[in-house]
């Protein structure tokens, strides 16, 4: 009883726009407790609506505002250096203009081309099978357009080619360190440079708190 | 405008000021343009202009009043009008029977608030749901601490006659259990 005159009581402030807001917080707890008596159900609808009303939220396809404009310029910064050192690092691995220049003459150097098949097939001799002889031709004009493409290698000229397979395993392992120092050498560049872009950043945003 | 304040003070109240916005233009849409706006307009704030502001959530509320008030005169003057966004109102409520019933109840409560003259609509939501104090309320809408009392008062009493009405005449099935 003592709990409804006090509900009562405060119920009539509110209505009079009298009641504080720990009042008011009183009363919505009430209304959403249960048990309600039947002269206070007219108004509970109204408090428990105001309470469905204050959990409404923005639909969640708009709450990815967008947030990251200060970080754009860093990123667009750390993209070019990222982009730059990889285009640097291909083309210093590829060996430069000059080796390019002498990528694109290879396929037009006949030589290089013909010359292994007789390596290859020894035995097709040309004065001893001439039916060889005729179809050889051919199945080297296709092979060796499949070649031209391969004979970017530093060493195209089959006459290097080694006889000792563990001397040819060695230069293999020479050649493939020298590549693994050189991407070792490009990737140590590459995270100075990111080191670099995280530093100016953190101190924009240091700069950006003593500011604002 | 300081990405730290932003992050921790204006950022959260984003669902208030879509409920506000809401509130007002009555209109899911626009108010969801509103808060982004807002949003907008606060992260492009001058760093000269953002020092001089000591509370941010009622600076964030008063420019979403100014362009939820905007929105809403420009589609009088286009005489058009919001329908049938009631369903689409999201909670953060789990269980779909209680949404259904809380959608029922606060569908009706809302049109009561919404018949209210838009400054009386204006004070009650910022109290009765957001729970400012009056001095906030006032700051936000930029008016004297009577007319937020006077405002208050007419638009409880009001809604107070709808009830008494509407839920006598024709008792509601209210959830106690």
């Amino acid at each position: 009883m003592k709990e409804q005159a006090n509900i009562q009581a405060l119920l009539d402030r509110y209505w009079e726009g009298e009641t504080t807001l720990d009042e008011e917080r009183q009363l919505k707890a009430f209304f959403s407790a249960g048990n309600i008596p039947e002269a206070y159900q007219a108004f509970a609808p109204y408090f428990q609506a105001l309470q469905a009303e204050h959990a409404v939220q923005l639909p969640g396809n708009r709450q990815a505002v967008r947030m990251h404009r200060p970080l754009r310029w860093f990123r667009l910064a750390a993209a070019a250096v990222i982009a730059i050192l990889l285009t640097a690092g291909v083309f210093w691995w590829t060996g430069g203009p000059a080796q390019q220049e002498q990528q694109a003459l290879a396929p037009v150097m006949p030589p290089k081309i013909e010359t292994p098949q007789p390596a290859l097939t020894p035995s097709l001799e040309p004065a001893a099978n001439p039916v060889a002889e005729s179809q050889v031709p051919k199945k080297q004009t296709r092979k060796g357009t499949l070649r031209k493409t391969r004979s970017v290698a530093p060493e195209p000229a089959p006459e290097d080619t080694y006889e000792d397979p563990e001397a040819a395993l060695a230069e293999i392992k020479a050649a493939l360190a020298l590549v693994s120092s050189k991407i070792n050498r490009s990737k140590h560049t590459l995270e100075k440079g990111l080191q670099e872009v995280n530093h100016v950043d953190i101190l924009h945003k240091k700069k950006k708190e003593t500011d604002g | 405008m300081n990405w730290t304040i932003f992050h921790q003070q204006v950022f959260p109240i984003r669902h208030k000021l879509y409920r506000f916005a809401l509130r007002i233009t009555g209109s899911i849409h626009e108010a969801e343009d509103v808060v982004q706006e807002v949003l907008e307009k606060v992260w492009k704030t001058p760093a000269d202009q953002s020092a001089t502001i000591r509370n941010w959530e009622a600076w964030c509320m008063t420019l979403t009043r100014n362009r939820s008030l905007d929105k809403t005169r420009d589609r009088a003057q286009r005489r058009t009008a919001p329908i049938g966004q009631e369903a689409e109102y999201q909670t953060d409520g789990a269980d779909p029977a209680r949404q259904i019933e809380v959608q029922d109840l606060t569908g009706q409560v809302r049109r009561f608030m919404e018949d209210l003259p838009e400054k009386q609509r204006m004070v009650m939501h910022l109290r009765d749901i957001e729970e400012l104090s009056y001095e906030e309320i006032a700051q936000v809408l930029d008016i004297s601490l009577d007319q937020v009392k006077v405002n208050l008062h007419r638009a409880r009493k009001a809604i107070r006659m709808q009830l008494q009405r509407v839920f006598a005449a024709e008792p509601v099935q209210t959830r106690n259990s």
